[in-house]
């Protein structure tokens, strides 16, 4: 890279020598220089899987912030998810402390700089990149900055728009990361717990629903989206309102069906618009339907039975692909923007056609087997976030392959992964660009 | 765990840790009887597996409830893997046991174990008929298993079941765009399928069966769920090709196919080297 080039590149790069003008990369000469790294990835990839770090003098050590697999249950944090792609903007006696977007340092080298929360040594500072909304860091300075490893920033106002954080180390900037500032959508969803009338029926329970639905939110409030429970009342097929402690929950139905709606489905029959994950559906409201069972297949020579599947969904309005051409890259797609890397580029992402019944219209519907113990609301809120990701236009993450949305990275750590039994959490800033155009969320 | 620990455990966790023991014994043993060639060991387990005392503590209602991993699916897989013919013919009074088909997820297994009979004895042929009634939550199982079996009777029952018209249409082309699939180079059942297709297969069946054959269309057919895949036709033998050649010349000359259907077929006339 030429020195203009750097010099210009240094203010949104992840990595400067702190006492030099330039981030060209480390030499003997210069033994001390910092890292800080913001990936919006969450959890954070492993080494292998981000941009190239500068060759460190030997001997000194980075260190990851943020290691681990994350599990969600009822209980978890709204913002429980680090480095979203959405801000919200919070309505008025909304809680920061758990509304906010959590934004957080992901790496830093030296680990001898032993960066810690409320560190003034870091300063966090943002600015308008698109449209003109209005931020605000939950921190003591007023609302314009914040201090250490992490920092909750939340939207004001109406208006909506893209911001780059910037986070300085000792008055140098260091790192910098993008978000989109978002009013939170709605997106109303009904669930049928299909029981069969002999034989066993799925497990899981109405309140067990609320549960699963809300470790779902916590993951897609990363995307300034929440499904909410549909308060129209109207039923079909049979369906029956459910209870918890006395009180008819909203959009949680039972519905009794003969045992081949709800054991062994063939998700395979009628192209796939089985009757089992529309019954009860109202048009435009995500029907999520639970099952007992569904059949197996060979999939590359193996046995294969999927946990859930979107049936039904309309087209993204957005077309067949999106595109992003902000820095650093999206999910930091190579290359990523970040140095040393290369400029980022254009990431574009396939889109889904739709695939929707001809009859009835507007269908929009999931179903989802009976895989694991319903308390286990962290891996069935990872399922219907991913079916609810497909009801919204994306594909599974993944270069190469039908039904892949060409991006590829990361793959594991998505929530699009094609196995969704992984522990993929992160939706990024592309896909939260594209289900924004969903009818979905926009309304038909 | 400590002497003290054990001796403080309330009773009923002590009565499970027994439980739990008692069923990994049973376990044990059953696969050791399922193993191996001697026909005493294999109607001594096939006595076991018809008693509703040793079943119960087998696997727990928990277990049935989660229906994943079940010890009676290990044992009766054990069965199905064993080359014995006494293990074999082990299978086929269970299918007959008013006790062992209690629950519907031991009848599951056995429909799918059975298919390794070649050929299979009446009593199973009934056992699947029987297990493929219209939405009754084992015909996709019953499907894939007379597919899987390949015998001469299984895939005449296989083609009842395409003619009855109580299964909607629906299904049927689920059963052709799974089982039919990933079997469309065996022999038998292209036999099958070229006696459907001009036995009276209604016309969109036909259509869709051709279509199985010659032109698979995985999105379509599957949207984003990795959906099954055909055999490569390279891997057919060589009277299987000719069949397929035959079939292919069948439908070009006997049904309206669209132009991609044509072309579909002519390109896979091209693969097979025809």
């Amino acid at each position: 890279m030429v020195a203009s080039a750097a010099t210009d590149r240094r203010r949104c790069s992840p990595v400067a020598n702190i006492r030099g003008a330039t981030a060209a990369p480390p030499s003997p000469e210069t033994p001390v220089r910092y890292r800080l790294e913001i990936c919006p990835v969450y959890t954070t990839p492993s080494d292998d899987d981000l941009p190239p770090r500068p060759t460190w003098p030997a001997g000194i050590r980075g260190h990851n912030v943020t290691i681990g697999a994350v599990f969600l249950n009822e209980g978890s944090s709204p913002n429980e998810l680090l480095n979203p792609a959405v801000i919200p903007v919070l309505a008025s006696g909304e809680s920061p402390a758990d509304r906010a977007a959590r934004f957080s340092v992901t790496y830093y080298y030296p680990d001898t700089l032993r960066l810690r929360d409320n560190d003034p040594r870091l300063v966090w500072s943002s600015s308008v990149s698109q449209g003109s909304p209005q931020v605000r860091f939950v921190a003591p300075s007023g609302g314009t900055a914040a201090l250490g490893l992490t920092a909750l920033i939340h939207g004001t106002g109406t208006q909506e728009g893209e911001v780059k954080l910037d986070l300085r180390f000792e008055g140098s900037l260091l790192a910098s990361c993008r978000a989109l500032v978002r009013r939170m959508r709605r997106i109303p969803v009904r669930v049928n717990i299909l029981n069969a009338t002999r034989g066993r029926s799925p497990r899981t329970s109405p309140r067990q629903v609320l549960n699963h639905l809300a470790v779902a939110n916590v993951i897609f409030r990363q995307i300034g989206l929440e499904l909410v429970r549909d308060t129209n009342a109207t039923r079909t097929d049979g369906a029956t309102a459910t209870q918890d402690r006395g009180r008819t929950i909203d959009g949680v139905f039972r519905i009794r069906v003969s045992p081949g709606l709800t054991r062994n489905v063939d998700w395979s029959a009628n192209s796939g618009y089985i009757q089992s994950s529309a019954m009860n559906h109202r048009p435009n409201v995500v029907n999520i339907n639970y099952i007992r069972s569904a059949r197996e297949i060979t999939h590359r020579g193996a046995r294969h039975r999927p946990i859930g599947i979107c049936t039904d969904h309309p087209a993204n309005r957005a077309g067949n692909s999106i595109t992003d051409s902000g820095t650093p890259s999206t999910s930091w797609v190579s290359p990523s923007g970040v140095l040393p890397d290369a400029a980022a580029g254009t990431v574009r992402m396939n889109l889904a056609p739709a695939r929707q019944r001809p009859t009835p219209a507007n269908v929009v519907a999931i179903w989802i087997r009976d895989f694991i113990d319903p308390d286990d609301a962290d891996a069935w809120g990872r399922v219907i976030s991913h079916e609810v990701g497909h009801a919204l236009g994306l594909r599974h993450r993944g270069n190469a392959g039908t039904g892949r949305d060409g991006v590829g990275h990361p793959d594991e750590e998505n929530r699009m992964y094609a196995f969704e039994d992984t522990f993929g959490l992160d939706f990024d800033l592309i896909q939260a660009m594209a289900v924004i155009q969903s009818p979905i969320v926009q309304g038909p | 765990m400590t002497l003290e620990a054990e001796v403080s455990m309330p009773e009923d966790k002590n009565q499970i840790i027994k439980e739990t023991k008692d069923r990994k014994e049973r376990f044990r043993m059953a696969i050791e009887l399922a193993r191996g060639a001697d026909p005493e060991k294999h109607r001594q387990l096939l006595s076991l597996l018809q008693s509703a005392d040793f079943l119960e503590k087998l696997d727990s209602e928990d277990d049935y409830a989660r229906a994943s991993h079940l010890r009676v699916w290990r044992i009766l897989d054990e069965l199905g893997k064993n080359q014995a013919e006494s293990a074999l013919q082990a299978l086929v009074p269970l299918t007959q046991s008013e006790i062992f088909l209690k629950e519907e997820a031991r009848t599951e297994r056995l429909i799918t174990v059975c298919a390794v009979l070649h050929p299979p004895p009446p009593e199973v042929l009934k056992f699947w008929d029987d297990h493929c009634q219209p939405e009754d939550g084992f015909t996709p199982l019953t499907i894939d298993a007379l597919g899987e079996n390949g015998t001469e009777p299984a895939l005449q029952l296989l083609e009842k079941k395409m003619a009855d018209p109580a299964h909607s249409e629906g299904y049927k082309l689920g059963w052709l765009r799974n089982t039919v699939l990933v079997h469309r180079n065996d022999l038998p059942l292209l036999k099958c399928c070229r006696r459907m297709l001009s036995g009276g297969l209604p016309e969109s069946l036909s259509k869709a069966l051709v279509d199985v054959l010659f032109y698979y269309r995985l999105e379509e057919w599957f949207g984003t769920t990795p959906g099954p895949e055909p055999p490569d036709f390279a891997k057919a033998n060589t009277e299987a090709k000719a069949l397929l050649c035959d079939i292919a010349r069948f439908a070009l000359d006997s049904l309206k196919l669209t132009d991609d259907q044509r072309a579909g077929i002519e390109k896979t006339l091209k693969q097979i080297g025809k």
